[in-house]
């Protein structure tokens, strides 16, 4: 990781960059140098060593496989950038002509990052879930609490660190659930939200034919709809909707508290609401 | 695949409760957004519910 950085950042920054001197005399800590100076170095340059490490990714995974440990490192370095990076950038690499449409420079880490995790995921499962749930997902929620068009980008992050079977979701599920389910209610619901569109069909069932997610998704949805913020609400009725061609049963309990909710003025409320009586129909 | 499985009890119980929030919500006074997403989302029962259709055309009508 230090190589590429190192020789990306070698090659690419002309000596007459500003950067170039703080770069020098911190070569043997790159990547410390690399994530202090992330706000100086230009977007054109980040986008060169995503690109790099992404190219790169099976030489990492190699790495990581052999001692896990160092995934923490990675994990951190992804997560350090991600936190530094805006989210609304656009770029293309230095090397890229003018014609060349320009990535989204956020949207280009989370993809770096979702793709080493594959791999490693597919060389050591059970390492690769356990490891990500103690020593990445705390700083990943930190920065989906905060920030919410860096929330939808990195969603796809939350389940690719862990097998694709309803099991492993669901320990994803219960781990959000005790790290932010108490602590940011709102940011927890639009996150369960998001993820039931990962687990709504699979396996050609509806939430893998598991009871124990269905009960997950509709108890987050079922506390939601108390809550004060009208998003809230909304994203709970956006995920009963989602539940009810699993099964609309559970859905009845909640209609005197449903009902209620015509009388709020917000639109997105009232067309979820509308969705809702659809799929119940 | 959808299994929307109604006992005829607890259709009669419950669909008329599903119409009326259809009904509170869906007005013609009701934001333009609001009603987009009902002409959208409705337009796949109002064959099983003509009770709706009236509203409906009031709405796609105002709309338009």
């Amino acid at each position: 990781m230090a190589d590429i950085i190192g020789s990306t950042l070698a090659n690419k920054m002309g000596k007459n960059d500003p950067e170039y001197k703080n770069f020098k005399e911190s070569f043997d800590h790159v990547n410390t140098y690399f994530i202090e100076r992330f706000n100086f170095i230009s977007d054109e340059l980040i986008h060169d060593i995503f690109s790099e490490i992404n190219d790169r990714a099976k030489d990492i995974v190699t790495v990581i496989s052999k001692n896990m440990m160092d995934f923490c490192d990675l994990s951190q370095f992804f997560t350090d950038c991600l936190q530094k990076t805006n989210s609304q950038v656009t770029c293309a690499g230095s090397l890229d002509g003018e014609d060349v449409e320009e990535d989204n420079l956020f949207k280009l880490i989370v993809d770096c990052f979702t793709n080493l995790g594959n791999s490693i995921l597919n060389e050591d499962p059970q390492q690769t879930e356990l490891f990500f749930l103690e020593y990445s997902l705390d700083a990943i929620l930190d920065i989906m609490v905060e920030n919410e068009f860096k929330r939808n980008a990195l969603i796809v992050v939350l389940y690719c660190f862990c097998q694709n079977t309803a099991n492993a979701h669901l320990r994803v599920l219960s781990r959000i659930k005790s790290k932010i389910g108490s602590t940011h209610k709102n940011s927890f619901v639009a996150i369960v939200n998001d993820l039931l569109e990962f687990d709504e069909a699979q396996d050609e069932t509806y939430l893998w034919g598991s009871a124990e997610i269905f009960d997950f998704y509709f108890d987050v949805a079922k506390k939601a709809i108390y809550y004060n913020s009208p998003i809230s609400r909304t994203k709970s009725l956006s995920i009963l909707s989602q539940l009810a061609p699993c099964s609309i049963r559970p859905v009845f309990e909640l209609l005197p508290s449903i009902k209620k909710m015509t009388k709020v003025q917000s639109w997105e409320l009232q067309g979820q609401l509308l969705i809702l009586s659809n799929c119940a129909l | 695949m959808i299994n929307q499985t109604y006992t005829s009890k607890e259709a009669e119980k419950q669909i008329p409760e599903f119409l009326s929030i259809i009904n509170e919500v869906f007005t013609i006074d009701s934001p333009k957004a609001t009603q987009k997403i009902g002409l959208t989302y409705l337009a796949s029962i109002i064959k099983i519910f003509p009770e709706l259709c009236d509203r409906y055309l009031e709405i796609l009508l105002n709309v338009a």
